[in-house]
Order: C-alpha cells, then structure tokens, then sequence
C-alpha cells in the first residue's frame, strides 16, 4: 500500500496530503456560506436560496469523495499509530463520523433536517481542525 | 430552477473552483518548486527532534551543574 502511495504522488506524500487537506479546508469555509445563503441566515443580491443550496450540495459531493482520498493516503502511508502523539487522528476520525452522519441524515427521513446545521458547523469546524493538526505544522 | 437560478449555481461553484486552484497554488508556492520527497522531510523532522533533545540535554546539565554549586 505504502509503495502504490508514493509511486502515485510521486514520493511527496505529504505535500500531496498538505495541498489536498488546505483545498479542502478552503472549500469548506465556502460550503459553510453557502449554507449560511441557502438558510437565509445571509442574504446577498446576486445568489438566491435554492441556487446556493444546490450547489452547496454539488461541492458538498466532491469534497466528501477528496476528503476520502486524503483519509487513505493518511491512514494508507502514515497509518493511525505514526499519529496518536498528536490530535491529528481523532479529530480526523470524528470528521469522517460527522460526515457520514450528515449524508445519512441528507439522504434521510426529512424529520432530521434539524440536524443538519450543527452537524455542518461540526464539519467546517472539524475540517479546519485537522488542516490546523497537520498541514499548518508543515507549512510552518 | 430556471435560467438565472442555473447561472448563480455555476457562478457559485466556479467562485468555489476559484477559491480552491488559488488556495492550491498558494500551498505548492509554500512548499516550493522543487518539492521535499516525503522520506526526506521526515528525515529532517527527526533531525530537528534529536536537535531539540540536545538542547535540552546540555541545559538539564547546565541546571544541574548549578544547583551543584
């Protein structure tokens, strides 16, 4: 597993992961404004509600399947042991739980909508959480 | 969703594609042309550590050696 890793990023794991992880960090920020548009907690001239909610959940698609590519190289090369020192991999862990419960309640009866904004403020919270635990450290 | 509902999505998400491309190209500039093979920058990092554990080694003895005087 190691070695299909380094022969697809070429042997800059982690650069690849740093890149992908402030990606994704950066198109969080944005689904969360989005979200704040498509709730009508913000109300801007030139996006109205159901464009916003819509493409948030367009971008929400991709960024899951990122966020997994990001996982299996992380856990794939680095593994879960490399990283119990630090936060990094429980505040990984609890992002990919708050994900999958989010698409579950998505994809749900719509009885639990009322879940849906604090499980995306836990993800957007979450997401820049585990760039903060990893990718900020590198960049120094 | 009619016509301006579909332009102010792909609006939106080209902003969203934006936002990320200079997000990414901004990271790549950070980490530099040449990149650092992964093996390497942990070999640094390691580095770095036993660098630190040094330090720390000669001031734990300089403590010592005063609290011997």
């Amino acid at each position: 597993m190691q070695t299909f890793i380094e022969a697809v990023t070429l042997g800059h794991v982690s650069e690849v992961k740093v890149v992908l992880a402030s990606a994704l960090a950066a198109a969080a920020v944005w689904q969360a404004a989005l979200m704040a548009v498509g709730w009508g907690a913000v109300r801007v001239p030139f996006l109205q509600v159901r464009p916003a909610a819509k493409a948030h959940r367009a971008l929400g698609d991709a960024i899951v399947v990122v966020a997994l590519v990001v996982s299996a190289l992380c856990l794939g090369y680095f593994g879960v042991e490399a990283e119990e020192s630090d936060a990094h991999a429980p505040v990984a862990l609890a992002l990919l739980g708050v994900l999958a419960v989010k698409i579950a309640v998505v994809r749900g009866p719509p009885r639990f909508g009322f879940l849906l904004p604090p499980l995306g403020v836990a993800a957007l919270v979450l997401f820049i959480a585990a760039w903060a635990t990893a990718a900020a450290p590198y960049l120094g | 969703m009619n016509e301006a509902e579909k332009r102010q999505m792909a609006g939106s998400l080209l902003a969203a594609l934006a936002l990320v491309a200079a997000v990414v190209l901004l990271v790549a500039w950070r980490i530099g042309p040449d990149g650092v093979p992964s093996r390497a920058r942990e070999e640094v990092f390691e580095e770095r550590a036993e660098e630190a554990e040094d330090v720390r080694d000669r001031s734990d003895r300089r403590g010592r050696g005063r609290g011997r005087d």
